[in-house]
């Protein structure tokens, strides 16, 4: 029942599409996508911002997500083993209380 | 839901009702009606005021709005022009977004119009079968800068719609109005410049150059204060999983403020950490964060099931569902929060998973919850079913065969909240309380006897907001001592009831000079 062997693992960084820069698409929650070409030692701030500039949207607003998990500004494409086409989820912060109107 | 006077849903005043969109405020104002009419108001302090109040706003936008259309029939079009001349453009191939994104001409994506070069010598125009006209402009006119940093020019475009009214007929077309003056500057970005195509049914999607080097506009990240700006990451900066915390997310944390997702994923992960060891590794709970429930939502609109399936899957890699005794999700719908605890039964119960649904003020619709986590474990069981062997089961063969219909689901009752913020709160405790109380694995008879009203005092969950702050104050007080707003890459040292790091958001000087176009030199 478990899934079979490697079947979630990453291909390496250096692997196919494996150079100096990757294509990622973020993804807001409107299914709006826009699309990013990036190294893969830069910083994922630089697209975060990027990203928040484009959409007008404060970033501090925003939850950056990769395979449900939430990305550090810091994190590069290479520590978290991106592979060519990777999806960003762009999440609005969520608040909650009651009744809603 | 309001924080204080802020009105039922924390906005308090017509300017904050600005960011919904007219749907969206009908339906609010629908809502309230429906609520204020079903009584809602003898459950209130204040008898159901800021309701009323939030409605006579609700209604004064909607005035405004139609004022408003009358006058302005001006729909903006910003188009792009070409980066600095000094700034070496990278070439994108159009087969290379092809590939990377399995974009092919059926999409509804158009690349077809990407251009590589950094400028566009020549106007052009072209027409769409709906009769639109769009013409391009000459974007060829960027001058050197002295500016440190990259830049480009937007020239901007008015695109006015003819009406039938105004000049007799109804031709369909639109006219471009030039505006000179308003040509807008923006810092940092390379982007390849894009034909304005105006289309009916396609979305033209940019493709964004980063260059790891270049200087990016950092006015997305300015913060109010050195201390707002302050973050942590708990449980540290390592942990694949950490959570980053600002000091501003506090907020929320004050008497009769809602609760946002920031606080509830942090204290999920302060859970997981306070877990007896043998719970945790062992296996026993797996909780997902507040935005799960969201992508599973979607699942049920996509075409491509299969496809959006797999690529959810990995918000769950490594992990096997059905191997946990509990699986939890936190809900956020509608501006409420609830929870919903999946329980899987023994092996050797021939019992199916139960669903129970906890909602602190019955609020959210048990029947559509449970049908979008049905279906979960569904498409999960479908899955491992195609690619696993019965030898892995951890359910007993007949409940593990005929799965999709031995899931049972349970709106349970719950100590109910009596104010209008308090549902964020109550969730994080029946969560806590579960984890405290719940045994190995829950059978129907466990289950009656844990839930109810009398589970515990309303005072205890409202409690939690003061716990909440008092921690997070003291990770806040314990990291400021412990690091000293130290630099995020280098490596500290946690203290060990709380590793926590704290990160500066003071930017770290270049070690080497910058070009005049903001690329590093080598």
């Amino acid at each position: 029942m478990s899934s079979p062997a490697g079947e979630d693992e990453k291909k390496p960084a250096g692997g196919e599409g494996g150079g100096a820069h990757i294509n990622l698409k973020v993804k807001g929650q409107d299914g709006n996508e826009v699309f990013f070409r990036i190294k893969r030692s830069t910083q994922l701030k630089k697209l975060m911002n990027a990203y928040c500039d484009r959409q007008s949207v404060d970033i501090k607003s925003i939850a950056f997500l990769f395979d449900g998990r939430r990305l550090n500004a810091e994190q590069t494409p290479d520590q978290l083993e991106m592979e060519d086409g990777d999806e960003i989820d762009a999440m609005l912060h969520q608040t909650g209380g009651s009744l809603p109107a | 839901m309001a924080g204080g006077e802020d009105g039922a849903d924390g906005v308090g005043d017509d300017t904050e009702l600005r960011r919904f969109s007219d749907v969206e405020l009908l339906e609010k104002s629908r809502r309230i009606q429906g609520e204020l009419s079903g009584g809602i108001e003898r459950r209130l302090k204040d008898r159901g005021a800021k309701f009323r109040r939030l409605l006579d706003a609700i209604v004064r936008e909607i005035d405004r709005r139609k004022a408003a259309t009358d006058d302005d029939r001006c729909a903006r079009v910003v188009q792009s022009g070409c980066a600095e001349s000094s700034v070496k453009q990278q070439a994108v191939t159009i087969s290379d977004f092809r590939s990377s994104f399995g974009i092919d001409e059926e999409a509804g994506v158009d690349v077809s119009h990407l251009e590589t070069s950094a400028c566009i010598g020549d106007p052009k125009t072209s027409t769409d079968n709906e009769g639109i006209l769009c013409e391009e402009e000459d974007s060829c006119k960027c001058k050197p800068s002295t500016s440190q940093k990259a830049s480009y020019v937007d020239r901007s475009t008015y695109m006015e719609n003819i009406d039938a009214a105004d000049d007799g007929k109804d031709n369909g077309y639109s006219r471009i109005c030039k505006d000179a003056h308003t040509s807008r500057k923006r810092n940092g970005e390379f982007s390849p410049t894009f034909s304005m195509r105006l289309r009916s049914r396609k979305v033209v999607e940019e493709v964004v150059l980063l260059d790891g080097d270049t200087c990016i506009s950092d006015s997305a990240e300015k913060t109010s204060s050195a201390c707002d700006a302050m973050k942590i990451h708990y449980p540290s900066w390592d942990t694949p999983n950490s959570i980053e915390l600002s000091y501003s997310d506090m907020k929320c944390l004050e008497p009769e403020s809602l609760l946002s997702s920031p606080i509830l994923n942090f204290y999920i992960m302060y859970l997981m950490g306070q877990m007896p060891s043998t719970s945790r590794l062992g296996g026993k709970y797996h909780i997902f964060n507040t935005y799960f429930f969201s992508k599973l939502e979607a699942l049920t609109s996509k075409v491509d099931n299969d496809a959006y399936f797999l690529n959810l899957r990995r918000w769950w890699k490594g992990v096997d569902i059905f191997k946990k005794a509990y699986i939890i999700i936190p809900v956020h719908a509608d501006a409420h929060w609830s929870l919903v605890i999946i329980c899987m039964p023994a092996k050797e119960d021939q019992s199916g998973p139960t669903i129970f649904h906890l909602d602190s003020l019955k609020f959210h619709s048990s029947r559509f919850i449970f049908s979008t986590v049905e279906r979960f474990l569904k498409e999960e069981w479908n899955y491992l079913n195609k690619t696993g062997s019965l030898e892995d089961c951890h359910l007993h063969e007949s409940v593990w065969k005929n799965l999709p219909r031995k899931i049972k689901k349970k709106a349970v009752t719950v100590p109910q909240q009596d104010n209008e913020y308090d549902c964020g709160v109550f969730v994080l405790y029946y969560m806590r309380r579960f984890i405290e109380e719940a045994p190995e694995r829950l059978n129907n008879k466990d289950s009656s006897n844990m839930f109810g009203e009398g589970w515990f005092q309303r005072e205890e969950a409202s409690a939690l907001r003061k716990e909440m702050q008092a921690l997070l104050l003291r990770l806040f007080e314990e990291a400021k001592d412990n690091n000293h707003m130290r630099d995020p890459t280098t490596p500290v040292s946690a203290t060990a009831e709380h590793p926590v790091e704290v990160l500066s958001t003071e930017p770290a000087v270049p070690d080497h000079p910058r070009n005049a176009v903001g690329v590093a030199t080598s």
